[in-house]
């Protein structure tokens, strides 16, 4: 059956096929994605950014805007990995969310915001990444940073 | 499930080399192609990096590449990229990195450097 290996996103297969139950709004065909506490290592994230793919996708974006989704996200989660948490271990908190209007994926890390140099020279392009592709709110904060994307749906 | 790898073959061309990479560029991988570039780019004229079977590439990657090419001017060899697949053009160009490292849309066009992509489009 379409879709059975996805256990995120319920709903999606009439979506999928363009003939949506017309008892379940638009805004329930996707669940939100939650995933608390990941580990902020770059071997896990792998796994993280390929989720977040199935679940873009079952949410029924574009693949350019998925394509997009994804890559800004794992920039966030990069950057929370090799800055936030230099030198000592700790997690990072997704949560994606669709409606009719935007699609909304938001990072948090609990560890120390490092403002990117004026000149990014070698390094320092993720956030450059994130505010190309996203409509990006970034809030450094005593206790962490939590990076918020907004993307409208077409 | 978690495993990125990348492959990097590395074949001769005339007056240089052609690295071509495959898999995801990301903060897993992205040393290994650092420390690939950085010997190539140290010793050939002409370094060719072929992105045309990478389909995920972070800003980890684009440090690599941007390291490796500043290494090849240093050394007065020319680094040149084919990147013919919005997974790899968006990110490079949305940075900026296409106005420092000559694009391509193929192979053949950047081992001739000719034809570059210097009207960058988006393939959206």
């Amino acid at each position: 059956m379409p879709g059975e290996d996805r256990p995120i996103g319920g709903d999606t297969d009439d979506a999928l096929t363009g003939a949506p139950d017309p008892t379940v709004s638009a805004a329930t065909m996707v669940n939100p994605l939650d995933l608390p506490g990941i580990p902020a290592d770059a071997a896990r994230l792998v796994g993280v950014r390929r989720t977040l793919q199935d679940w873009a996708l079952a949410a029924g974006l574009p693949h350019t805007t998925a394509a997009d989704v994804v890559l800004a996200a794992y920039e966030a989660m990069a950057n929370s990995a090799e800055h936030a948490y230099r030198n000592r271990s700790g997690t990072i908190d997704l949560l994606a969310t669709c409606d009719d209007d935007e699609v909304v994926v938001t990072v948090r890390d609990r560890g120390d915001w490092r403002p990117p140099p004026a000149d990014p020279g070698h390094r320092g392009r993720g956030l450059m990444m994130i505010r190309s592709m996203s409509q990006a709110e970034v809030e450094p904060g005593p206790h962490g940073t939590t990076v918020r994307m907004r993307w409208p749906r077409p | 499930m978690t495993a990125s790898p990348i492959a990097i073959d590395t074949a001769s061309i005339d007056g240089g080399v052609v690295i071509a990479v495959a898999g995801e560029i990301d903060l897993l991988t992205a040393d290994e192609l650092t420390e690939a570039l950085a010997t190539q780019v140290a010793g050939q004229a002409l370094v060719v990096v072929d992105l045309t079977a990478v389909n995920f590439l972070s800003s980890s990657g684009l440090a690599a590449l941007a390291l490796a090419h500043r290494a090849a001017v240093e050394a007065g060899h020319v680094l040149r990229l084919v990147a013919g697949n919005r997974v790899t053009l968006r990110p490079i160009q949305i940075t900026g990195l296409a106005d420092e490292i000559g694009v391509f849309a193929s192979l053949p066009d950047a081992v001739a450097g000719v034809a570059p992509f210097d009207s960058p489009v988006e393939h959206g």
